[in-house]
Order: C-alpha cells, then sequence, then structure tokens
C-alpha cells in the first residue's frame, strides 16, 4: 500500500516537471523574442499557455485526490502541500512569460530604439533561478534551494536601475516611450518570474527541513 | 604424529613445573616470587611448542589438500557410471566461460566506444528510466554548467525537461522507430541535435549532438554574404547604368564597343549574383514570412509556364503539361513562381541543343495518401551523373563549371528553391539518368 503510495509521489513529481519544462521554455523563448526580434518565438509562447494550465489543473487534481485519500503526514504531507504550491508558481510564470512575449511583439513592430536596459541579462538571471530552485527540487536540496534566495536580490536590483534609467528615456526621448514603457514592463515581469523562483526555492525547504523560510530569509 | 611428539613431552614439563612450584610454595613460603617465575616459564616453553606443533599440523593439512587437488580428476571418474555426464558437463561450463569471456570483451569494447564519443549519450529502459549514461553526458550535465546532473534509475525527465526532447524520446519508446528534434532548452545558450533510437529490448539511446558553433558559423556566414551583397549592389548599379549609357554612344570604335559588351555582360552576372545571394540570406533566414494562401496547383504551373515562356532564352523551346490536378495547394505564390522559374530555366538552358528546340514537360499529380501535390519539371537533355545528385541542391554546386557559367547561371537557384520548398512543409529532389535527362519533383501540402 505504502509502495504504490509513493510510486503516486513520484507520478505527481515528474508531471510537475513537464510541467515546469513548458515553463522553462515559455519564458526562455519571451526571452529571445525581445532579443532576436521574432514574431514567430511570440506565437509560440502565446501557443503554449493552454497546455500549461492543462497540466496545472492535472497536478492539481492529483495532489488533492492523494492527501484526501492516502492521508499522508509529516514529509510526505509537506511534499503534496510543497507541490500544490510549486504548480500554482510555475503556472504564474506561463503567464509572465506570455505577458513578455507580447510586450516583445508589439516593441518589435516599433523602429528599434536603443535602451539602456540589458533585458537578456536579466532574463538569463531569472532564468537560472528557476533552473536551480527546479534542480533543489528534484534532489530534494535545501542547501541548493537557499543559494537561489540570494539570487533574487540581484534581479531586485536590475530592475530598480532599469526603472531609473526608462523612466529617464520617457523624459527626455518621447518619441520612444512605447518602447521604453514595454521594456519597463518586461523588466517587472522578470522581477516576478525571480520572485516565483524563490517561492519554489522556500517551498522546498519547507518540504526538506519543515522550516517555514517565507518573508525572512531574503530580508536578511 | 609430530604434534602428538610435541604436545605430550610440553605438558609433561607445565605440569612438573607446576607440581614442583606448588610443594615449594607449600613448604617455603618465602620463595613465592620463585615458583612465580618457573610457572610463567613453563607456561611459555608450552605455548611454543604447541604453537609449533599446531602450525606443523596445519601444514600437513595444506599439503594433504594440495596433493588431493593435483590428483588427475578424468581418471578416477572416468572409470564410474557418472563418467560422460560429468565430462558433458566438465565441457559445457569450459563454453560457457569462454561465451562469458567474449561478452566482457564486447561490453568493453564498447564502454571504450561510448566513452570514447564526442556526443553526449545516454539509455533509458523500456519504462524511460535512465540506465546509463557515457562519460560526455555526465560531463555536459553537471550544475558548474548550469545543467544539473544526470540522475540514473530516475525517469529521463528528472534529467532533462525540455518538452521537444521529452516528446522525441516518448515517440521512440511508443512507436520502436527512431525519432530526432532540435532542443535549445537542455542547456542555457546551448543547441543540441538530439537522435533517439530504439533497443532491440525495449528502451532507447539518446544521442546529443552539440550544434551550437556549427549554427553560430553558419549564421556569421550568411550575414557576412548578406552584407557584402548588399554593399556591391549599389556600385554595380551604377557601372551597368553608366556602361549602357556609353554604349548607345554612335561615335564609339569597334574595339571600344567590344570591351564594353564584355564589362556589360560582366557586371550584369555580377548583378544577377548579388541578387540571388541577397534573395537567399533572406530565405535563409526567413526574414520574410511565407503568404501561406490556397491556390490551385494548375493556376501555379500555368502561370509559371505563361511567364517563362516569355523570355529570352526559352523563346524556341518547346512546353508541354502532362497531367495537372485542380486541388489547391497552401502555397506563396511568389515563392512558388520563384521556384518553378528556376527549374523551368534550368530545363530550358541545360537541354538546349539536345533535342533542338529544347523539350519540357511539365505536370502535377495529388498523392491523396500523403495529402501532398506533386510538380514536376522533366527536361531531356544530358542528365547529371549520379555522383553530383546528392549535392546538387548545395550553394555554389556546380555539374559543370564552365557550362553553368556560360548559361549564366549563379549556382544558387537550386538552393534558393530548396529552402523555399521546405518552408511550405514540402520536399525537393531530382531523378536523373545520363543521356536521357532529369526530372526536378517537389511537393506541396494539399489544402482545401
Amino acid at each position: 500500500m505504502r509502495k504504490r503510495f509513493h510510486q503516486s509521489l513520484d507520478e505527481l513529481k515528474e508531471k510537475l516537471l513537464v510541467m515546469a519544462g513548458f515553463a522553462e521554455q515559455a519564458i526562455q523563448r519571451s526571452i529571445e523574442a525581445y532579443r532576436t526580434r521574432d514574431a514567430e518565438l511570440v506565437e509560440l509562447v502565446r501557443r503554449s499557455e493552454p497546455a500549461i494550465n492543462r497540466l496545472e489543473r492535472e497536478i492539481d487534481s492529483t495532489a488533492l485526490d492523494l492527501l484526501a485519500m492516502e492521508q499522508p503526514m509529516a514529509v510526505d504531507l509537506r511534499f503534496i502541500l510543497s507541490v500544490i504550491r510549486i504548480n500554482a508558481d510555475l503556472e504564474r510564470v506561463g503567464d509572465l512569460a506570455v505577458n513578455i512575449a507580447i510586450r516583445a511583439g508589439e516593441t518589435n513592430a516599433l523602429p528599434p530604439v536603443d535602451l539602456p536596459v540589458d533585458i537578456p541579462r536579466l532574463g538569463t538571471l531569472a532564468a537560472a533561478m528557476i533552473r536551480k530552485s527546479l534542480e533543489a527540487f528534484i534532489d530534494g536540496d535545501a542547501i541548493l534551494a537557499e543559494s537561489v534566495l540570494t539570487l533574487d536580490d540581484e534581479v531586485d536590483k536590475l530592475n530598480r536601475a532599469a526603472f531609473h534609467s526608462l523612466s529617464a528615456v520617457i523624459r527626455e526621448q518621447p518619441h520612444a516611450t512605447t518602447q521604453a514603457l514595454n521594456a519597463m514592463l518586461i523588466s517587472r515581469n522578470l522581477e516576478r518570474v525571480g520572485d516565483h523562483a524563490t517561492n519554489i526555492a522556500e517551498d522546498v525547504i519547507f518540504w526538506v527541513n519543515g522550516r517555514d523560510v517565507r518573508h525572512t530569509m531574503s530580508a536578511a | 604424529m609430530e604434534t602428538r611428539s610435541i604436545t605430550l613431552p610440553a605438558c609433561a614439563a607445565v605440569l612438573l613445573a607446576g607440581i614442583g612450584c606448588t610443594l615449594l610454595a607449600a613448604f617455603q613460603p618465602q620463595l613465592l616470587v620463585l615458583w612465580i617465575g618457573l610457572f610463567v616459564a613453563a607456561a611459555l616453553v608450552t605455548f611454543f611448542l604447541v604453537r609449533r606443533g599446531l602450525r606443523a599440523q596445519a601444514l600437513g593439512v595444506a599439503r594433504y589438500v594440495t596433493e588431493l587437488s593435483a590428483l588427475p580428476v578424468k581418471a578416477p571418474i572416468a572409470d564410474s557410471a557418472f563418467g560422460p555426464v560429468l565430462n558433458a558437463a566438465a565441457q559445457n561450463n569450459r563454453e560457457v566461460q569462454g561465451r562469458q569471456n567474449i561478452l566482457q570483451e564486447s561490453r568493453h569494447q564498447l564502454e571504450t566506444l561510448l566513452e570514447g564519443m564526442q556526443d553526449a549519450v545516454l539509455g533509458v529502459d523500456a519504462a524511460g528510466r535512465v540506465q546509463w549514461s557515457n562519460g560526455p553526458m555526465r560531463r555536459l550535465m553537471n550544475r558548474d554548467t548550469a545543467g544539473g546532473s544526470v540522475r540514473h534509475g530516475h525517469a529521463l525527465v528528472h534529467t532533462f525537461r525540455d518538452p521537444a526532447l521529452l516528446a522525441a524520446v516518448q515517440t521512440t519508446l511508443d512507436q520502436h522507430t527512431p525519432c530526432e528534434c532540435r532542443s535549445e532548452y537542455v542547456l542555457p545558450g546551448r543547441i543540441f541535435q538530439v537522435n533517439a533510437s530504439p533497443l532491440p529490448g525495449g528502451g532507447a539511446v539518446v544521442v546529443l549532438h552539440d550544434r551550437t558553433e556549427a549554427e553560430e558559423m553558419e549564421r556569421t556566414q550568411r550575414d557576412f554574404v548578406a552584407n557584402v551583397s548588399h554593399e556591391l549592389r549599389t556600385p554595380l548599379t551604377s557601372i551597368v547604368g553608366y556602361v549602357e549609357t556609353v554604349i548607345d554612344h554612335e561615335t564609339l570604335s569597334g574595339p571600344a564597343r567590344e570591351f564594353l559588351d564584355t564589362v556589360l555582360k560582366n557586371a550584369s552576372r555580377m548583378h544577377r549574383l548579388t541578387e540571388d545571394l541577397l534573395l537567399l540570406a533572406r530565405v535563409e533566414q526567413a526574414e520574410n514570412p511565407l503568404d501561406l494562401q490556397p491556390v490551385e496547383a494548375e493556376t501555379l504551373l500555368r502561370d509559371a509556364l505563361r511567364t517563362v515562356s516569355g523570355s529570352s532564352y526559352a523563346e524556341t523551346a518547346r512546353f508541354e503539361i502532362a497531367g495537372t490536378t485542380t486541388r489547391n495547394v497552401l502555397a506563396d505564390e511568389n515563392a512558388i513562381m520563384q521556384v518553378l522559374g528556376n527549374l523551368l530555366e534550368n530545363a530550358v538552358k541545360y537541354s538546349s541543343g539536345r533535342p533542338d528546340p529544347p523539350h519540357v514537360v511539365v505536370g502535377v499529380t495529388e498523392h491523396a495518401s500523403t495529402g501532398m501535390v506533386e510538380f514536376r519539371v522533366q527536361d531531356f537533355g544530358p542528365g547529371i551523373p549520379s555522383e553530383h545528385l546528392p549535392r546538387i541542391f548545395e550553394r555554389f554546386y556546380r555539374v559543370e563549371k564552365a557550362r553553368s557559367r556560360a548559361t549564366g547561371g549563379t549556382g544558387l537557384g537550386l538552393s534558393i528553391a530548396r529552402h523555399l520548398v521546405e518552408q511550405h512543409g514540402g520536399r525537393i529532389w531530382v531523378e536523373s539518368s545520363l543521356g536521357e535527362g532529369s526530372t526536378f519533383l517537389f511537393t506541396l501540402p494539399v489544402t482545401d
């Protein structure tokens, strides 16, 4: 009986990782769409959203069934609760990727403008945070998860810097307002992706150590 | 025997020493120290003798066992009723041992081969769990390169999360057929060609070939060619324009006009070349997305023939339509006109003189089973030697360099045609027999 339960937990983990793959792909494609001004990538990101939403519903349903039928305790209970929360975070990452892709599509339709913001760098950092938090989830590695929390500060700093420099562009070059606003929103969305990666890392720590580190470690 | 001869006197010595010491202790209590000394000495002597005896006994047993094992086995067995059975069993044992050695050897060779490969290789079982991986795969997937790690014994998704890669491997596992895909999300910034092949007993082998540098180089080359062509176009337009103006001048001497004709001819050729290079660069970079619309296959063919018939090179050519279909294909009309134009121009130019005038047969056929319409352009020229057929769609590849240049070809027409057809989801190929002519065929998807 317990063996079957643990097999179900493994399957739940695998399903969550499949969904994570879609979310990671969407975020990387959206950054690439902005960098290369590729309209096809924008469309691909938009089309990936239904698959992510469907997987979110499936994973939630499986997790709730396991909670109701197996009444797990201790580490198993914490694992299922973490999966439910990570699932919601990944779905939001998928939504943010679509937002970024739409903004990139709008920008691509306008004349190119040199903006004082490094969106690809911010995107690479945010994507690396997601990747690292998922690696921590796969291995149940709380130490790796803690290292993700420190990365969030850098993403926040880059986002703040982008906001200030793009505000200056809007003031000084009114003709580039739309492009600057889109870049500002993309930067903000990437900062939110970093926040969701932090949430995933915190869920891993909760699952492995039974410790709730939300709103404690990032402020330190 | 030897042991007993040593042990008995030893025990007697201890016994005597013990009795002697007890008597001494009874009558002379002050000699207690002497008593203890004597007893310890007797015990040491006994221990030494007994140890020597046991060692000799152990050596004797070992010698006996060695002698037994050295006896010829066949001699007693051959005489017994079980002799043939035991001999057969021994023979079988030797054969199994031999096969095991061969297997181990081939396994060792296979392991060496896998480890020596440049590509990263990984094996999954029928349930999709990672069973083994080679060194390059383990080096590729480690946390230092942000690649996580290869997790043996777990589902493949624990190692790779790229949806395209997972789908390819799953297809191979389900359908037992090879499957390939391009993966950009295995590692950040890296591009891989992934090949999944089924294993005979279930499971699959996954090979990751790193294409990052090759694709980067191809992109750089394309950009370079596009930029150079663009830069060449403006001065060439000036040269052609001015030469044409000068040639029209009446006072020009005969030799000067001849020279200028040569300049114009070569400048025009360079102009065509730069135009083709720019077009190829645009097609390869997919800069202009295709405007796909349903269009009747026959209409495409007739429009192309009408355009080509009006050209100077096709004045004497005879075109014949053999088979048409009114089915619609999903195509960008301009792109397919370019493809058909290139193929028809080649058919006329490369068959001029045999027969005279050139004869070109064109046609379209619907293949309901594949959902494609097949276009074909057939000439009755000299044909293409088979060794050139696989490379004929490459950029600047020419079967006969001199002849190709003489006919004004740039060496890019077929390459452009291939890219355009493949962008439509179709395929282009050639069938040819020396002395009988060539047929170029391409397919386009059918639509309602």
